[in-house]
C-alpha cells in the first residue's frame, strides 16, 4: 500500500481528534475565568465550585491534549519532512513562539492549581488563569498563523525555489503578515470559543436535566447562563470572520474559492450554488439563487467571480468541500439563529434556560458544534489539496515514504483509540468521588 | 562556536540531566514503591512539568536550528522517535491519573506503570542519541538504518547502562536515600562505562578530551564537590546533582562538537541560514528569559507551600 496513503490518514486522524482538545484548551480557561470572577465580586458559592471543578476537568483535558499536541507536532514533522525542512528555513518563527505561549499556558495553569490558597488577594490568583487564557489563546493563533503560511506562502523567493530549489531572500518575519493570517486567526480564535463554549453548554444543559435537589438544579443553572453568554458573543464573531473569510479567499486563494462555491467557469451574474454535486461536466441536485455569488462576492450582481476552469485539472481539490461548505454554513447559521431567538427571549423571560425543550436544543448544539468545528478544517484542509503549501510544495512532495510510517500509524490511531475513552473514565472517576452536593456544602 | 549550537547543546543538557533525575525517580517507582511515594512524589509534579516543557522546546529548537538535518533524522529516526512519543504520552497520562486518584491500593500499580514506561521512553530516548553520536547502525548520507542493530548495538547497551547506573546512584544523592555510602561509587563506575563506550565505539571523543583536559575540568570539581558534600553533609549532595549532570552532558556534547554520526556530519553546514539565525536567538533568549521567570515564581510558590505545610 502506498505509505502517502498513511501519511494522509494519519495526520488527518491526530488533527480531528487533536482539535477538538484544543478548543476545549482555548475556551475552558475563559469559562473558568468567568466563574471564579463572578465566584469573588459576588460571594457566590455555585461560581465558586463550578471555578474550582472545572480546573480539575481542564488540568485532566489539558494533560491528553498537550500528549494529542505533540503527537500532531511529531506527526508534522515526521509524515512531512521535505514541508518541515521548508517551514523550518523560512516559517518557524510562529511554530518556535507558540512554545513559549504553551509554556505560559501550561505553568500558569499549574501556579493557578497551586496557589489557590497562597496569595491573599484572591484577584492576583485569579490573574494566573488570565495568562493561562491568553497563552492558550495565543497558542492558538500562533499555529493558524503556520496554516496561513500554508494557504498563502510568503517570506522566501517562490519562483526561485520552484526553478531551483534554492531558498532566498529569507524574511522570516513576513510569515506573521501573509495575506490570509489576520482573517485566519480571527476566525479560529471566534470559533474557537464558539465551539468550546458550545460542548460546554451541551454538557451543562444535560446535567441540568439530571440535576437532583435544588442546590444542584441553581449550580447547573448558573453554568448554562455563564457559558450561554459566551457562546452568543463567540459565535457574533465567529459569522463576523467567516464572511470576512470567504472574501478574503475570493481575494487570495480563488481557487479554492471556486471550488468551495462549485463555480467550474468564471461568470458574472453569479448564482449561489446550494448544495449538488458535479458530475458529468455538470452540477446536479443543486438550489441555484441568481446573482447572489456575485453580490455577495463583489457587492454587484455584475461582479465576475473566479472559475477552477482557470486552472489545471490536476490541481482542482476535491469538489465535495461545496457540500462541507454548505453543511458549515447553514448549520452555523442555524444555531445562530436559535441562540439569538433564546437571547431575545431571555431578555423578557429568565427562566427559558430552565425549559427543558430549550435545554435539549442546547444539547444538540453541543453535536453541531463540533460538527461545525470539523467540517470548517476539513474545507480549509482538504480546499488546499494538492497541495500542502499552495502553489509551491505537494503533499506527494512533502511525503515521508519510508514504509515504517504503516505500522506507527495503526499504533497511533489505536493509541488514541485507548487515549480518549480512557479520558472520559478518568474523568467520570474523578467526578464521582466529588460530590457536587458536598462541595456546595461545605 | 555557532552561538544556535551551542544554545541546542544548552537545551539538550538541561532537559536530559532532568529526565536522568526522571529516571532515578523512575527505578525507585519500579524496586522501591513505599519510598517512591514518601520521597520521590512531591518532586515529580514540577519535573514532570519542566521535562515535558523542555522536551517541546528542545524538538522545536531542533528543528529551528538545524532544519537541513530533519529529512536525515526523520526518515533514520521515525520509528524510536514515534514509539517514544507514545510511551510519553501514556507515562503523563499515568502520571496526571495517579496523582488524581484516591485510591490507595491503586498507587502501588500506577508507580510501576510509570516506572516501567518512563524506562522504556529513556531507552529510545538513549537509543537515538547514541546513534546520533556514534552513526552506529544508521547511514545519514544513504538514509538507511538497521532497526535491529539500532536497538542492541554495543554502544547503545553500553550507553543505556552507564545512565542507568547514573540514574541510581543520582536516585540515592537526590531523593536523599538512606543506604550504604558505597553505593555513591554507582556514579564513577558509570563513568567508566560510559567512557568505555566511547573508547570502543568513538575514540575522537576520548582523543579530544585528552587533548584540551579543560573540557573535563568542570565536571570533575562539581563530581568531587558533589562526593565530598555526599559523605558529609549528605542533605545538601542533591544540589550538586543535577549541575553535575548538566555540565557532564554539556561536556560530553562540547566534546563532540561540530560532528555528529561518528564524524560523518558537520552540523555548521547544517544550521538555519541568516536572517532567520537572528530571530531564532532573539525568540530563544526573549521566551527563554520569560520561561525562566515563570518556573522561577511557580519554583517559589511550590517551595513556599511545602514550608508551610512542615
Amino acid at each position: 500500500m502506498d505509505p502517502i496513503v498513511f501519511d494522509r490518514f494519519t495526520m488527518a486522524f491526530s488533527l480531528a481528534v487533536h482539535i477538538v482538545l484544543a478548543v476545549i484548551g482555548v475556551a475552558l480557561p475563559v469559562i473558568i475565568l468567568l466563574a471564579e470572577y463572578l465566584g469573588i465580586r459576588y460571594n457566590d458559592k455555585e461560581y465558586k465550585v463550578m471555578a474550582k471543578r472545572l480546573t480539575t476537568a481542564l488540568l485532566i483535558l489539558f494533560a491528553v491534549g498537550t500528549a494529542s499536541g505533540m503527537l500532531v507536532a511529531v506527526n508534522l514533522f515526521f509524515l512531512w519532512p521535505n514541508f518541515a525542512a521548508l517551514v523550518s528555513k523560512v516559517a518557524i518563527l510562529p511554530v518556535y513562539a507558540e512554545v513559549f505561549a504553551f509554556f505560559s499556558e501550561s505553568i500558569f495553569l499549574a501556579l493557578y492549581i497551586y496557589s489557590s490558597d497562597f496569595f491573599k488577594n484572591k484577584y492576583i490568583h485569579m490573574m494566573m488563569m488570565v495568562i493561562a487564557a491568553l497563552g492558550a489563546a495565543a497558542s492558538a493563533a500562533l499555529i493558524t498563523v503556520l496554516n496561513a503560511f500554508m494557504n498563502t506562502p510568503v517570506g522566501f523567493n517562490i519562483q526561485t525555489y520552484l526553478n531551483t530549489g534554492a531558498i532566498t531572500n529569507i524574511m522570516p518575519l513576513s510569515v506573521f503578515f501573509s495575506p490570509s493570517a489576520g482573517i485566519e486567526v480571527a476566525h479560529v480564535i471566534a470559533t474557537s470559543y464558539f465551539a468550546g463554549s458550545g460542548i460546554f453548554l451541551g454538557y451543562f444543559a444535560y446535567r441540568f436535566l439530571k440535576a437532583k435537589g435544588e442546590r444542584e438544579r441553581t449550580y447547573y443553572q448558573k453554568a448554562v447562563k455563564l457559558v450561554f453568554c459566551l457562546a452568543v458573543i463567540s459565535t457574533f464573531f465567529a459569522v463576523i470572520t467567516g464572511i470576512l473569510s470567504i472574501e478574503s479567499l475570493y481575494h487570495v486563494q480563488p481557487e479554492k474559492y471556486a471550488a468551495i462555491e462549485l463555480d467550474i467557469n468564471p461568470i458574472s451574474h453569479a448564482p449561489e450554488i446550494i448544495g449538488g454535486i458535479y458530475a458529468n461536466n455538470t452540477i446536479k441536485d443543486a438550489i441555484f439563487v441568481q446573482n447572489l455569488q456575485s453580490i455577495l462576492a463583489t457587492g454587484s450582481a455584475n461582479g465576475t467571480v473566479p472559475g477552477l476552469s482557470q486552472y489545471p485539472a490536476d490541481t482542482w481539490p476535491p469538489l465535495f468541500i461545496h457540500d462541507l461548505f454548505d453543511l458549515m454554513f447553514f448549520a452555523g447559521v442555524a444555531i445562530g439563529i436559535f441562540l439569538l431567538i433564546i437571547l431575545i427571549i431571555y431578555i423578557k423571560i429568565r427562566t427559558i434556560l430552565t425549559n427543558k425543550l430549550v435545554l435539549k436544543l442546547l444539547i444538540a448544539v453541543a453535536a453541531l458544534s463540533v460538527l461545525l468545528l470539523e467540517n470548517g478544517w476539513m474545507v480549509d484542509e482538504i480546499g488546499r489539496q494538492p497541495w500542502i503549501i499552495y502553489n509551491v510544495m505537494t503533499v506527494q512532495q512533502a511525503a515521508n515514504m519510508s514504509t515504517a510510517i504503516i505500522p506507527i500509524a495503526i499504533i497511533i490511531v489505536v493509541l488514541y483509540a485507548i487515549m480518549l475513552p480512557f479520558t472520559f473514565l478518568v474523568l467520570r472517576k474523578v467526578f464521582s468521588k466529588r460530590k457536587l452536593s458536598t462541595e456546595l456544602a461545605r | 562556536m555557532n552561538p544556535l549550537i551551542i544554545i541546542n547543546y544548552v537545551l539538550f543538557a538541561a532537559l536530559f540531566s532532568l529526565l536522568i533525575i526522571e529516571l532515578a525517580g523512575a527505578i525507585i517507582s519500579i524496586l522501591e514503591c513505599d519510598l517512591y511515594r514518601k520521597k520521590v512524589l512531591e518532586y515529580l509534579a514540577p519535573l514532570w512539568e519542566i521535562t515535558g516543557t523542555l522536551s517541546v522546546f528542545y524538538l522545536v529548537n531542533l528543528a529551528a536550528t538545524y532544519p537541513g538535518l530533519l529529512p536525515a533524522i526523520d526518515y533514520l529516526y521515525l520509528a524510536p522517535i514515534l514509539f517514544a512519543a507514545v510511551f510519553l504520552i501514556a507515562r503523563d497520562a499515568y502520571l496526571a491519573y495517579s496523582e488524581l486518584s484516591l485510591e490507595k491500593k491503586e498507587n502501588k500499580k500506577h508507580a510501576r506503570a510509570y516506572g516501567i514506561l518512563t524506562l522504556l521512553t529513556m531507552f529510545l530516548l538513549i537509543t537515538i542519541l547514541s546513534s546520533s553520536v556514534s552513526g552506529g547502525a544508521v547511514d545519514p548520507i544513504n538514509l538507511s538504518v538497521n532497526f535491529p542493530y539500532l536497538l542492541l548495538n554495543g554502544f547503545n547497551i553500553l550507553m543505556f547502562e552507564a545512565i542507568i547506573t547514573l540514574a541510581s546512584a543520582c536516585a540515592i544523592v537526590f531523593f536523599d536515600l538512606k543506604y550504604p555510602k558505597i553505593l555513591a561509587t554507582m556514579a564513577p563506575f558509570s563513568l567508566a562505562l560510559l567512557l568505555m563506550a566511547l573508547v570502543i565505539h568513538v575514540p575522537y571523543i576520548i582523543a579530544k578530551a585528552i587533548g584540551n583536559p579543560l573540557y573535563l575540568a568542570p565536571v570533575i570539581i562539581l563530581f568531587v564537590l558533589m562526593a565530598l558534600v555526599y559523605l558529609y553533609k549528605n542533605k545538601y549532595a542533591k544540589f550538586f546533582a543535577v549541575p553535575f549532570l548538566f555540565a557532564g552532558i554539556l561536556t560530553f556534547e562540547l566534546l563532540e562538537y561540530p560532528y555528529l554520526f561518528g564524524g560523518a556530519v558537520n552540523l555548521s553546514y547544517f544550521v538555519t541560514p541568516q536572517p532567520t539565525t537572528s530571530y531564532v536567538l532573539l525568540f530563544t533568549l526573549v521566551g527563554g528569559g520569560f520561561l525562566a521567570l515563570a518556573l522561577s515564581l511557580f519554583f517559589y510558590v511550590h517551595h513556599s507551600k511545602k514550608r508551610k505545610r512542615k
